[in-house]
């Protein structure tokens, strides 16, 4: 992929985080190795911008948060996806496969 | 937490937000050492790759209804602070709107007396002048007898 990286879409982090935080409860720290790790570094994440969005996300009751012990033995800030998060989730990739299956098939059409 | 309950626990969450920013910061250093970078330079890296610290908590203490109510607080602290200490100005300040309110509201209670209360009779709207016309003059007022008869 190279020099090629992409800033993560306005709209499409709350998603990712969403995403991977129902794989199961998750630190901020862990999100964030996740995303670059899954999407092979392709995404380009300011990584402090994580945390409004969490902060965001937990407020909209969509994410639970709590602390806990890390392997570590260090205290640690865990996220975990709410069943109205999931519900969330759940429409946003609705939403999202309608647009780029959209985007498709116009790229295809208009030849 | 509950919106409410982050008001009276100011504290206890901005702890709470360090030690979570912190968290962060320190395992990715830890991660950047453990790859073979020295401690100066995993710093250095993490410090570019995270932004602005202080930037990144102010947006998240942005997050929710509280921030309303808290910026709303401040303000009138800041408010009464800068009252406190421009006590000329703060008499001054007093002493218009005391005879803004005053003046106002002695003016009002005579309207209200003279043009918006009803008259303290019954059937106000049934009160009448009584006028008299004769060749001389169009419009006398009526004597009490005039009026029995």
């Amino acid at each position: 992929m190279g020099e090629e990286r992409a800033e993560v879409l306005k709209g499409t982090l709350d998603m990712l985080i969403l995403k991977i935080a129902a794989l199961g409860p998750i630190h901020g720290y862990g999100i964030a190795q996740r995303m670059q790790q899954i999407s092979r570094d392709f995404f380009q994440l300011q990584q402090g911008s994580l945390y409004p969005a969490l902060h965001r996300l937990a407020d909209r009751g969509w994410l639970k948060a709590e602390w806990r012990v890390t392997e570590t033995g260090r205290e640690g800030k865990f996220y975990s996806l709410t069943p109205k998060g999931r519900k969330q989730l759940e429409s946003e990739i609705e939403n999202w496969e309608r647009l780029t299956g959209a985007v498709a098939l116009i790229l295809q059409t208009a030849e | 937490m509950r919106w409410y309950q982050r008001l009276f626990r100011r504290a206890r969450t901005e702890k709470q937000l360090d030690t979570e920013l912190r968290f962060h910061l320190e395992q990715q250093i830890a991660d950047y050492v453990a790859t073979g970078m020295t401690p100066k330079e995993a710093r250095r890296r993490v410090r570019l790759e995270f932004g602005g610290l202080d930037q990144v908590k102010e947006e998240c203490r942005d997050v929710g209804a509280a921030r309303f109510l808290e910026t709303i607080i401040q303000d009138v602290r800041y408010g009464l602070r800068q009252l406190r200490r421009n006590p000329g100005f703060t008499a001054v300040a007093i002493t218009t709107l005391a005879l803004g309110i005053g003046a106002t509201a002695a003016i009002f209670t005579v309207v209200n007396g003279v043009l918006l209360d009803p008259l303290p009779y019954p059937h106000p709207g049934r009160v009448m002048i009584l006028t008299e016309s004769s060749r001389k003059s169009p419009e006398m007022g009526v004597s009490y007898l005039n009026f029995l008869d």
